[in-house]
């Protein structure tokens, strides 16, 4: 299996309303990592809580793709992070696209996990928030990796 | 004593588009993005001015599903944008599908 879609796992929502003992602070406090995968795993949107966290079931480091110095293991953090609600009946989350720190050769990138780096009690640490496929394997060589995350968003929810 | 130029006065270079005369002059760290009209709207890297590249997109090779895509100006969908330099090094910009939290319970 591998691969076939971007969803955001059913326990993240679970987590955001309960976030007792886990440590979390919030989306907007917490740092939230960006890992890159290869197409071993088989993502999961329905996978229990303790299976979400990196370095746990699909997102076991023996699946990650990464650079020794552009991107590390753990992957890259986030940065300018928005929330927005001009949308009637949805809440977008959005950030700044998202650039290795430099030159770096990667092979079969398949897709990436936006797991909050700061979670560490509770059932997982590290607990993922959402998956992205990126439709393909994706390779660089001596070059720059780069995610564009979507013009509408990374996320959105409708209510 | 010789007034020396600061480094970011140093750093700065002019970036083009091989695609579209898209052009911008600054320092910067990574390659800055412009929404190409030669690549049919979809937002693509420049290149320093002078680099014997060709920036070019890579459609989506997987069934879309309902997944929320990238799509370019001709409604195809496109999963990377990649510069290949003369040297056989390569840039890639993947476009991360948005993640909908949608649907009905039951």
């Amino acid at each position: 299996m591998a691969f076939t879609q971007s969803k955001m796992f059913r326990e993240w929502p679970s987590q955001v309303l309960q976030k007792s003992g886990t440590n979390f602070l919030g989306m907007g406090t917490d740092v939230l990592n960006v890992a890159l995968y290869n197409n071993s795993g088989t993502p999961d949107k329905d996978a229990a809580v303790g299976s979400t966290g990196y370095n746990t079931g699909a997102w076991a480091v023996a699946n990650e793709v990464t650079d020794a110095t552009n991107w590390v293991a753990g992957g890259r953090a986030l940065s300018g992070k928005t929330f927005s609600t001009a949308v009637s009946g949805a809440c977008t989350f959005d950030a700044t696209d998202l650039a290795g720190g430099g030159t770096l050769s990667l092979s079969n990138v398949y897709g990436c996990l936006i797991y909050d780096n700061a979670i560490t009690g509770g059932t997982v640490a590290k607990q993922g928030i959402s998956f992205h496929y990126f439709g393909g394997p994706q390779t660089v060589s001596a070059g720059t990796f780069t995610v564009v995350w979507n013009a509408s968003g990374i996320f959105t929810m409708a209510v | 004593m010789s007034a020396r130029p600061h480094i970011f006065d140093q750093l700065r270079r002019l970036w083009v588009c091989p695609n579209c005369t898209h052009t911008w002059a600054g320092t910067a760290t990574a390659a800055p993005f412009h929404v190409c009209a030669g690549l049919r709207g979809l937002t693509a890297p420049l290149v320093v001015a002078g680099t014997d590249c060709e920036v070019v997109t890579h459609e989506r090779e997987d069934y879309v599903n309902k997944e929320r895509l990238t799509v370019d100006g001709d409604g195809r969908p496109v999963m990377s944008v990649e510069t290949r330099h003369a040297d056989g090094s390569n840039d890639i910009a993947v476009y991360a599908p948005l993640v909908q939290v949608v649907g009905e319970v039951g």
